[in-house]
């Protein structure tokens, strides 16, 4: 195609397709062809970075809507969902004690989608707490959590606290009645640990009561540290999934 | 017991190399622990807000007998009594409002009182309760007096069920 001349008759669009399908950048980030058959099909999946995750095989039990009702799958979605929005509202939020509730305010009245962002973060927020629990839920009665797959349940119980944690840090973040109060009570029941308690309480808060330390130790873990340690676990529990034996099947 | 060929079940740990990978290791671990404790440190916080931590209050010579300074950021009044000083936590022990002093209140044919905007909880200026539904007097803080400067400790809140001489810290 390169060494047209002039006078020739331009390439189709199939000529310019099969080009582009064959040439070296294509192959060079696509190592099988069209998935028309079943090894391409299998490669299409295990070798593609973000397909990888699924299995190129499940059996037909494990699919059934009725069986797995796609909870965690939604519980995933939901924290892609999360983050996609907590990233956006990054943008316009600051974590001070003196700009922190205004900045919610015109994230809800002047920025552009401002408050449809906020709510899905919000609603988004009380639906993965949701999700998570009825997966929980769904894999304790369908006895999926049985051997092998016995840690895997474990790996589940620690996303449930990160989960919820989340969803506490996250809370205090509008530093509106509600916010404070709530991390008000929720540190004091902390700090009623035997021995340590007052320890736990000041370290939680980052000083004696609540205030510009503990806003930004909160923000902190909710935007960086828990989402970090969350997908991590994620990893190991998707990853688990494989290793003990695919997704469990009705009996 | 001993199993031939292993130290505190280490395989090996009688040898040389087995010496010294095991001090190599426990370095290892040495540095582990040192960086645990250095994470919590470093969540430490050391500066923090007034109130919970000891707050300076001035010296002695700064107050003469029935004054009373309040202090916003420590939670506190400091009142000079007779007997000495009194640390008084801002916080109503009926329902917790904030209760300011009024120099110009007249009860009793006395001027001068502390009264709870909510419910009319009064107190005198040692924080004894004389009037309203408060269960017993205003809170006071630790309070010490080192070369001639009151130092008060608005982490240490005190209950007490009236008003007694003891409470003051002589200056």
């Amino acid at each position: 195609m390169a060494s047209r001349t002039l006078g020739q008759r331009p390439p189709t669009g199939a000529q310019v397709w099969d080009w582009l399908r064959n040439g070296r950048v294509f192959k060079s980030i696509f190592r099988y062809s069209y998935p028309s058959d079943r090894r391409n099909r299998i490669m299409t999946v295990a070798k593609n970075v973000f397909l990888h995750l699924h299995p190129s095989q499940v059996p037909r039990g494990g699919i059934r809507v009725t069986y797995t009702w796609c909870l965690g799958g939604l519980s995933f979605m939901t924290f892609l969902m999360l983050t996609v929005t907590g990233v956006l509202l990054m943008f316009y939020y600051v974590p001070s004690v003196t700009r922190a509730y205004q900045d919610i305010q015109d994230l809800e009245t002047v920025v552009t989608f401002g408050m449809l962002m906020r709510n899905i973060h919000r609603w988004g927020a009380h639906m993965m707490v949701i999700t998570v629990f009825l997966h929980m839920c769904r894999v304790f009665y369908t006895g999926s959590y049985k051997p092998p797959r016995e840690f895997n349940w474990v790996v589940g119980v620690i996303l449930l606290v990160l989960t919820l944690l989340l969803s506490f840090t996250g809370y205090l973040l509008p530093w509106d009645q509600l916010s404070f109060w709530a991390v008000t009570v929720g540190t004091t029941i902390g700090g009623a640990a035997p021995i340590i308690g007052k320890q736990i309480n000041f370290l939680l808060l980052g000083d004696f009561e609540i205030g510009q330390n503990t806003l930004i130790r909160w923000y902190t873990l909710h935007v960086i540290a828990l989402p970090l340690i969350l997908s991590l676990f994620l990893a190991v529990h998707f990853w688990r999934v494989r290793q003990d034996g695919g997704i469990s099947q009705p009996m | 017991m001993a199993v031939a060929g292993t130290v505190n079940g280490v395989a090996g740990a009688e040898t040389r190399r087995g010496m010294l990978a095991a001090s190599g290791w426990m370095l290892i671990a040495l540095m582990g622990l040192q960086a645990a404790v250095a994470f919590v440190v470093y969540f430490w916080p050391r500066k923090t807000g007034a109130f919970g931590s000891v707050v300076s209050a001035g010296k002695v010579a700064d107050y003469k007998v029935g004054d009373i300074k309040y202090f916003v950021e420590g939670k506190f009044y400091l009142a000079r009594l007779e007997e000495g000083f009194i640390a008084l936590y801002q916080k109503c022990p009926h329902l917790g409002c904030v209760v300011p002093w009024q120099k110009d209140y007249v009860y009793q044919d006395k001027t001068g009182w502390f009264r709870c905007p909510c419910h009319g909880s009064t107190y005198s200026m040692q924080g004894q309760i004389v009037f309203g539904p408060a269960p017993r007097p205003l809170d006071y803080m630790k309070i010490q007096i080192t070369g001639g400067s009151v130092q008060v400790n608005t982490g240490l809140i005190m209950k007490r069920d009236e008003w007694a001489p003891s409470q003051a810290v002589s200056a």
